[in-house]
């Protein structure tokens, strides 16, 4: 009851001489904007709800990488011992094995390898290349495991210029053009079938490879123009993120000619599967050579997605979430209160914050690093509080990400 | 009247605890030892009765979130160019090593009960967001993803944020990454 409600209901006559001590209505407090509800026994029930008395919950640590010894049974020594399956040659017999001259334990040799000026002649390198082979996983990945055969007729794919290699690393554009191919010729009546099929880059969810050139029937020392064009060529396609694409050529040999069907140019109808291809003309059909490279991505990659009314796809390796303590609204501890924020804000605004500051530097991908970390660092130095100060040196150091831009493809 | 006395050495950290030494070497400091007595308590003006705000903590800069207060370490801002924070780290500053000349320059959050305190000795004027041009401290004016506490007060304003529309706690978690 308030003084003037006692007032109104009292009157004057019989009021006492002081006004007695009248108690308030209590200054609502927590009660008034959560409700009577948030300290009801099923406080519980919705936890998330904003009005809710809060329960700290258990924090998720992510999962770490653990080695269970329970599954390793077998000791290294045990499982070097165990019998591996031999691999089955599905290829040609080999006519002469060529063997490759030792290298002498020349001092000279190893500083030019050390200095890296020793230049190896690829021609002579040979059959060093099967171990390169397996190595990269091809034979695994072109038809099934333990399976591999030896290179037995002369197979050169190049791009103008760029040789395919063994391995060797290219750039998508070098394979913008269809490449020119040189096969040995036997001297039997035959033909041969080139299947080049990119292994990594198949980004549907159907099995197989992407096939991007099949020339099948080519007779024996014709060149390929006179073989049947099944599929025309397509520039390898290596996207961005993904690292690099191996590139096969597969040479398949055989004395009947085949029946391939027509592919189109479209990137969905190129998805093939070569261990399936070759199971199908297995009887008639024999590998006898086999070259890759390693291509890489390129902006013409992006181009020729474009053209074909495809979106360049951007794979991104995806980081784990840092690990902080939870937030406190006032910690108890005094922290840089720059960093302790910066912890907490959304990744999404500091990436815009950064491309901001680099649209403010004019072009998107040459913005050159100043030669200083701060030209007017004396006046700065005065001028700026602490904090900002040391963000501005922070942010002008070459490989901050202000002049490193990921953006720029 | 609110009495400053004993809360200031709570603060004292901020307020730059300087010993009869500081006496010697500068004028300026001003510490829990030299607080005079015309500010050991909030001020009003005689002429209108308004209130007047604490002259030490504005040459820290009134820099704040909404309800948190973080503070230059340093004694005030004139006294940036010269090399010296809390008297006993004076003499010897050049003489620390790289950490301290990093960690000594960090402008730090306060507790729940100094930001109070400082709550206290400003004025209205100096507790209303302000939103300026290139401001640095910008970005610092809202707080991200602060789960524990309540997000509006009694009247259903924002607490830590600019006024926007208000979506319940579990729509805005559906749709946006914090709150």
């Amino acid at each position: 009851m308030s003084a003037a409600q006692y007032a109104r209901l009292v009157s004057r006559k019989y009021r006492g001489p002081k006004l007695p001590k009248i108690n308030r209505p209590r200054r609502p407090r927590l009660l008034a904007w959560a409700g009577p509800a948030a300290f009801y026994p099923n406080r519980f029930y919705e936890q998330d709800k904003w009005y809710k008395a809060r329960i700290d919950k258990p924090d998720l640590i992510p999962q770490l990488h653990i080695i269970d010894p329970t599954l390793y049974g077998e000791s290294l020594a045990e499982y070097l011992q165990k019998e591996k399956v031999e691999p089955t040659n599905i290829g040609f017999a080999k006519k002469d094995e060529k063997r490759i001259p030792k290298i002498s334990s020349d001092t000279q040799l190893e500083k030019l390898s050390r200095t890296k000026k020793l230049r190896i002649d690829m021609s002579r390198v040979g059959e060093a290349d099967q171990r390169v082979i397996a190595h990269f996983g091809v034979f695994e990945h072109l038809f099934n495991d333990n399976v591999y055969f030896d290179r037995t007729q002369n197979f050169e794919v190049s791009f103008g210029d760029h040789g395919v290699h063994t391995g060797n690393i290219l750039w998508a554009e070098d394979t913008k053009k269809s490449p020119q191919v040189s096969i040995e010729s036997v001297g039997a009546d035959g033909f041969n079938t080139i299947v080049a099929v990119n292994l990594d880059g198949n980004a549907s969810e159907q099995s197989g490879e992407i096939l991007h050139w099949l020339v099948a029937n080519i007779p024996d020392g014709k060149s390929v123009s006179e073989g049947e064009e099944k599929a025309k060529w397509i520039q390898a396609l290596p996207f961005l993120g993904t690292g690099f694409h191996r590139l096969t050529f597969l040479l398949l040999r055989h004395s009947e000619k085949i029946d391939v069907t027509d592919f189109n140019s479209d990137l969905g109808s190129r998805v093939f599967s070569t261990a399936q291809f070759y199971k199908k003309h297995e009887e008639k059909v024999t590998p006898s050579a086999l070259n890759f490279a390693n291509v890489a991505y390129d902006v013409s990659v992006k181009e020729a997605l474009h053209a074909e009314n495809l979106q360049s796809p951007l794979y991104e390796y995806e980081w784990n979430e840092r690990m902080k303590r939870d937030q406190k609204e006032f910690p108890l501890k005094p922290m840089p209160f720059d960093l302790y924020f910066d912890q907490f804000r959304d990744p999404k605004d500091v990436q815009a914050d950064l491309l901001r500051e680099r649209f403010k530097k004019v072009s998107i991908d040459d913005v050159t690093p100043p030669k200083f970390l701060d030209d007017n660092y004396v006046e700065n130095k005065k001028k700026l509080d602490a904090w900002n100060h040391a963000k501005l040196l922070e942010k002008n150091k070459p490989d901050s990400p202000v002049y490193n831009n990921s953006l720029k493809y | 009247m609110f009495s400053l006395g004993k809360s200031a050495v709570a603060c004292s950290s901020l307020l730059q605890a300087s010993t009869a030494v500081a006496a010697a070497t500068t004028t300026a400091t001003r510490g829990v030892a030299r607080i005079p007595h015309w500010e050991y308590h909030i001020r009003f003006s005689p002429k209108d009765g308004r209130k007047r705000p604490a002259q030490d903590v504005l040459d820290r800069g009134p820099i704040q979130a909404p309800q948190q207060w973080h503070v230059d370490p340093r004694a005030s801002r004139k006294e940036q160019g010269k090399h010296f924070i809390i008297i006993s780290k004076i003499v010897i500053r050049y003489a620390k090593d790289d950490s301290f000349q990093k960690t000594s320059l960090y402008y730090e959050t306060c507790t729940k009960e100094q930001c109070w305190m400082l709550d206290k000795m400003m004025t209205k004027y100096w507790l209303r967001p302000k939103y300026y041009e290139n401001d640095p401290y910008a970005p610092y004016h809202t707080r991200h993803g602060l789960k524990g506490a309540p997000r509006v007060d009694d009247r259903g304003t924002l607490l830590r944020e600019r006024p926007k529309i208000l979506l319940e706690d579990t729509v805005a978690d559906m749709h946006f990454r914090d709150r």
